[in-house]
């Protein structure tokens, strides 16, 4: 076993462990912290892939800014000093259902992945665990680490490189702009406070 | 495709967007009313005009025997365009009849999110690609909850607005999880791959269509909350009582024109995986919907909620079609060894495009109306408020009366020929090859008498109005401080209905087309391929020529 | 194998023990120009142990070390045990793995293993993302705080702990804006090829983006919560902030970490905008030649980072506090709109000026057009005045 499969079964074991974490914990606030740390372990895997921008993507989006405001709208509304919650068997059954309903697609998917041709690198027998996680990004995982930049090719495939001739995502970009300036502007009229057509007047019969 | 042409393609929503943008930036820095309601519908024409000029693109594409036209995640094919122009005429009717809380009439955002809105619909019919197709959705669901939260500054109508944004969120997660099953089956986002993985043999993959099946239905659930189809309805009542009439309007049309759109984009493209899935579920989920709809609809008093269990119940109708489609073999599944006749394998779809237009048209002038007689900052509320309004406005109780009586289906109205048309597709399921089991026969004939017993209950609240209208004495007479725009809406609104009452051939004619192209996936963008139908029977499947008139 | 491993390793021990020490120095430091400022003379009794000699107080951080070291480990009984100890452990690493990839110089002509390349004076070099993996750290370093805060079950350390989520939030996207200028027209997200790119040029970012410096500079301030936006813990708030109920190595790890964290703005500071290594006529542009040449780079790119971080001790005894009201306008109604200006200036000037490597003589209208803007910026935001509402001192009537 190399140092690569080694560093891979550690951060493999400890994103599913602080996972399954996440679901035992009763505390709202130490799912939060394991959930951090699951999803940090997710973003070593792709480092370890090569895929680092995608891993500095994951914990800039989800360790650094959704899970920040999670723990945020917590901390905001918590009602006690501890809030605790309580799975009902229901819940336990349902959200088996809808996880083992994912990992059903999941494993097949990764057993489909022919292993990379010139792919003696140790990383091979992870390879199928490992596209488990984030199955989008199994094509990024089976590469072995390499030094060749990854946010060149990211872009490229993003807008759609004349010559690899795939389409690129372009569009959806742009529709994603869209999306967030109609979330910005409902947003800021949501927050103003004042009705515009009285700018002037003093907040005392706002409330 | 060149640069040129697919920024064409897109020409008509990107002029909606445009519009849109420079009516917020100019509501920012403006105080006061302005032209933003004549901006809004200026750049609904312009959209429209330059939607106009596909039509010569169009043909040339077809006769050179390419479906669609296509750039990257979008195809223009003919469900697409047509979809098109309905979006464009629901975007006029609804910017016609959005009113404001005060005098001031309507914010400039709520007439930019309306044309985003349309851009949205208009983007989602022509999507050929997951991601987009998701977008898309997004792309309405967004500006809906701008214009809920706007509609109306009350307790209710914040209420409902954040009712609507909660469960709009948790069907957007569904429809999402239903994606991407949809996407780990085909391995690739594009529809037409899907289809191709599903068509094509099961190389070492036994789970496979369960997989589809699993997604398709997480996708049905996702969207049956937009169309409002029953087990996800509990929200409508609430939200269309909450809400003002023209957001009320928004949310009977828009919605569910995409979700019926998306549902058929995605059930073409995973058709041949779904088995008698597909068809089993529309049926049962129509049966409850329509008859859930319509008996609650039964006791209600107000106005807008009454409405939305007719709408609940229309979605019921709508659903007949698409079992409809899905349990007539599509042609292109090889193996049955019975032709199909052509038309007949779509023909459920097309009365299901039919009695979505039909229904949206109708439902939308009905709204109107209710919003004209009402005031922008106190709508109409309960059934007793129509009181007497034959004899103190007439015209607007008369177009009230058409669109309730296009909604009972009541002969010769369009509505009549919508559910007409369902009816008789459902009845001639087994027309076709004998590879359909007898008891599909059954199943649908029995849904037929069911609809038909709805029908009769439905006339019994549309009648109620009517009668509230036309043969109760006037007391208090309604405000009816709706504005002009209202009333241009439901005449609009009227003229359309009659239109499709009397001269019923383009519009049917259009869904029949629409319906044609809609029931294969679009072509992958990369490489645009001949149509199933036409390689296969050597024969061109959509009639070009009868285009024009279809889609003017 | 060497390679691999014995070189980082090697790195990472040079580099962690240089930092604590020099951080504890920059505390007598920032200690010994706090006295300065306010007319005192400071700690200059420690000197060597056990003996009379006072060495102007060079043995204070040693006696300050010891002394936390020394305390006792204090848990409250009401805390949340877990993430109360873990907090200030999360803090302090995110902290030390942001030098992961800054570099303390270029490179130095010593060759090991088989690649015959220079030894890099970053732990890890050619690290694509580099400037990702910062700002995906800093983020990390707010939890230590806020779930610090949180745990800790106390209202100062909550307020605490609320604050500094919201600063961190609100000041990130400036602190982002400030550096998009930077990337864009660099073209690369690695520390090392930014500075390169200055050094080949000539001409530091600082001067091509004065808009661009400033707001980075202020966000920098509000994310290592130096004064003036020290809310997250301003003591006569706030008590202590986060840390109110930490004591003893927990206190001082928190407190080891925030120091740090200025360090580390201020390095990047020089990074991104004052040329890294690079001086002119003094250090070159290309590959490291000599001994010489390597270890002058280091020791520019040090002088520059302690020129900085004096500016942030004198700022800190210059500027009163700001309200929590005026840290958020700044940030969103100044500070966003101007890096906003900055990138959209810099896309258009990339265009002409970078893509096509034109001549340096109309360096000079890059320089004019970005300081026209940068003045314009700064003009009307000063006449617009959008940061709060007015807090001078007003007569208020006598009510009858």
């Amino acid at each position: 076993m190399s140092w690569h499969a080694l560093e891979f079964y550690f951060l493999a074991l400890m994103a599913c462990a602080f996972a399954l974490a996440v679901v035992f914990a009763a505390n709202v606030v130490r799912m939060a912290f394991y959930l951090i740390l699951s999803l940090g372990a997710t973003a070593g895997l792709f480092f370890l892939a090569g895929a680092d921008f995608v891993g500095a993507m994951q914990l800039m989006m989800y360790v650094g800014g959704t899970l920040v405001l999670l723990v945020f709208g917590v901390m905001l509304t918590a009602q006690g000093p501890w809030v605790s919650i309580r799975t009902s068997g229901g819940e336990w059954v349902l959200a088996a259902l809808v996880g083992g309903s994912l990992l059903a697609v999941l494993v097949p998917t990764a057993m489909r992945l022919d292993p990379a041709p010139n792919h003696e690198h140790a990383a091979v027998p992870g390879t199928a665990h490992k596209s488990e996680n984030k199955a989008p990004d199994a094509k990024a995982s089976t590469e072995p680490q390499t030094t060749r930049p990854t946010a060149t090719r990211i872009g490229l495939g993003l807008i759609g490189a004349p010559t690899s001739g795939t389409s690129g995502y372009l569009l959806p970009f742009e529709a994603i702009s869209i999306h967030l300036l109609v979330v910005l502007i409902g947003a800021a009229y949501l927050a103003r406070p004042k009705r515009r057509a009285r700018p002037k007047l003093v907040e005392s019969d706002e409330a | 495709m060149t640069t040129a042409t697919s920024i064409q393609l897109l020409a008509p929503q990107c002029v909606l967007v445009f519009t849109a943008i420079v009516i917020f930036v100019g509501g920012a820095f403006s105080e006061g009313r302005g032209p933003w309601k004549q901006l809004g519908i200026f750049g609904l024409v312009m959209s429209g005009l330059i939607l106009a000029q596909h039509q010569r693109a169009f043909e040339t594409l077809l006769q050179h025997n390419e479906v669609a036209a296509t750039f990257g995640p979008v195809s223009l094919d003919l469900l697409g365009y047509l979809a098109s122009w309905l979006a464009l005429g629901v975007g006029v009717l609804l910017v016609l009849q959005v009113t404001g809380t005060d005098a001031r009439g309507p914010a400039p955002e709520v007439i930019g999110s309306l044309l985003l809105l349309v851009a949205g619909l208009m983007l989602a019919a022509q999507a050929n690609d997951l991601v987009l197709l998701f977008l898309a959705l997004e792309l309405i669901s967004i500006p809906t909850y701008v214009l809920l939260a706007l509609a109306r500054p009350t307790p209710a109508g914040r209420e409902a607005a954040l009712k609507y944004f909660f469960l709009s969120i948790l069907s957007s997660g569904l429809t999402l999880y239903g994606f991407s099953f949809l996407y780990g089956v085909a391995g690739s986002t594009q529809l037409a791959d899907l289809y191709s993985v599903a068509a094509g043999p099961l190389h070492a993959f036994t789970s496979l269509p369960l997989l589809v099946r699993l997604g398709v239905l997480l996708v049905v659930a996702g969207l049956g909350m937009k169309i409002a189809i029953v087990p996800l309805h509990f929200y409508a009542p609430d939200v269309y009582q909450g809400t003002s009439p023209a957001a009320a309007a928004m949310l009977s049309a828009v919605p569910k024109i995409a979700g019926v759109i998306v549902l058929v984009r995605v059930a073409a493209a995973a058709r041949p995986d779904l088995g008698e899935l597909g068809w089993k579920l529309m049926l049962g989920l129509s049966v409850i919907t329509m008859t859930l709809g319509n008996v609650l609809a039964l006791w209600q008093r107000n106005v807008r909620r009454l409405l939305a269990y007719s709408s609940i119940a229309h979605a019921g109708y709508l659903l007949i079609g698409l079992a409809v489609w899905l349990a007539v073999p599509d042609k292109s599944v090889a193996g049955s060894g019975h032709p199909v006749t052509p038309g007949l394998a779509v023909s459920g779809l097309s009365a299901a495009l039919f009695y979505l237009v039909v229904y949206s048209v109708a439902s939308l002038g009905t709204f109107a109306a209710i919003g004209y007689l009402g005031r922008p900052d106190r709508p109409l509320d309960t059934v007793s408020e129509l009181a007497g309004v034959a004899s103190s406005h007439p015209a607007i109780a008369a177009a009230l009366a058409l669109f309730m009586f296009s909604l009972a289906g009541l002969p010769p109205l369009a509505g009549f020929w919508g559910k007409l048309m369902l009816i008789i597709r459902a009845l001639s399921v087994d027309v076709g090859p004998s590879a359909i089991s007898p008891g599909v026969r059954h199943w649908f004939i029995v849904v037929s008498v069911i609809a038909v017993l709805n029908a009769a209950i439905s006339a019994a609240y549309y009648l109620r109005i009517i009668g509230a209208m036309y043969f109760r004495p006037q007391h208090g007479a309604p405000a009816a401080d709706g504005g002009l725009g209202t009333k241009l809406a439901t005449g609009l609104a009227a003229v359309l209905v009659v239109g499709m009452s009397l001269y019923a051939g383009p519009a049917l004619h259009g869904s029949d087309v629409a319906a044609e192209s809609g029931a294969v996936p679009l072509p992958a963008a990369a490489t645009p391929r001949a149509r199933p139908a036409v390689a296969q029977n050597g024969q061109p499947s959509v009639a070009v020529p009868q285009l024009s008139a279809a889609s003017r | 194998m060497l390679e691999l491993f014995a070189i980082p390793l090697v790195k990472i021990v040079v580099l962690i023990g240089a930092l604590m020490t020099v951080t504890a120095y920059l505390v007598l430091l920032e200690r010994k120009m706090a006295a300065w400022v306010q007319d005192r003379r400071g700690p200059d009794r420690v000197g060597v142990p056990l003996t009379k000699i006072r060495l102007f107080g060079l043995g204070q951080p040693l006696a300050d070390g010891l002394k936390f070291l020394f305390k006792e480990e204090f848990t409250p009984r009401h805390v949340e045990p877990l993430l109360y100890t873990l907090a200030p452990v999360v803090t302090l690493a995110s902290a030390l793995a942001i030098y992961a990839v800054i570099p303390m110089g270029d490179t130095l002509p010593l060759k090991i293993g088989a690649s015959g390349a220079n030894l890099s004076m970053v732990v890890a070099p050619g690290c694509d993302v580099g400037l990702l993996y910062i700002f995906a750290l800093s983020s990390i370093a707010v939890y230590g705080v806020i779930l610090g805060g949180w745990a800790s079950n106390d209202k100062y350390s909550f307020l605490g702990g609320l604050r500094t989520s919201a600063q961190m939030v609100a000041y990130e996207l400036p602190l982002g804006l400030g550096i998009l200028g930077v990337v864009l027209v660099s073209g690369s997200l690695d520390l090392g090829k930014i500075i390169h790119q200055q050094a080949d040029s000539g001409l530091w970012f600082a001067f091509t983006q004065p808009l661009g410096l400033v707001v980075f500079v202020v966000a920098a301030f509000a994310e290592a919560a130096r004064l003036p936006f020290d809310l997250p813990e301003c003591e006569q708030e706030l008590v202590g902030g986060y840390h109110t109920e930490y004591s003893g190595m927990r206190l001082i790890t928190f407190l080891i970490a925030e120091f740090m964290h200025m360090v580390t703005v201020s390095f990047l500071i020089v990074i991104l905008f004052f040329g890294g290594w690079h001086f002119w006529g003094l250090t070159g542009s290309g590959p490291v030649e000599s001994w010489g040449q390597g270890i002058l780079r280091i020791g520019v790119l040090m002088a520059k980072v302690f020129g900085v971080i004096l500016f942030f001790m004198m700022v800190r005894w210059s500027w009163p506090r700001f309200r929590f009201d005026q840290l958020m306008s700044l940030a969103w109604k100044v500070m966003l709109p101007q890096g906003l200006l900055n990138l959209a200036l810099m896309a258009v000037l990339c265009e002409p000026f970078i893509a096509e490597r034109i001549g340096s003589r109309h360096w000079g209208v890059f320089l004019l057009i970005s300081w026209a803007v940068a003045l314009l910026a700064w003009l009307v935001t000063a006449l617009v005045q959008p940061s709060g509402p007015e807090n001078s001192p007003q007569r208020v009537e006598p009510s009858i």
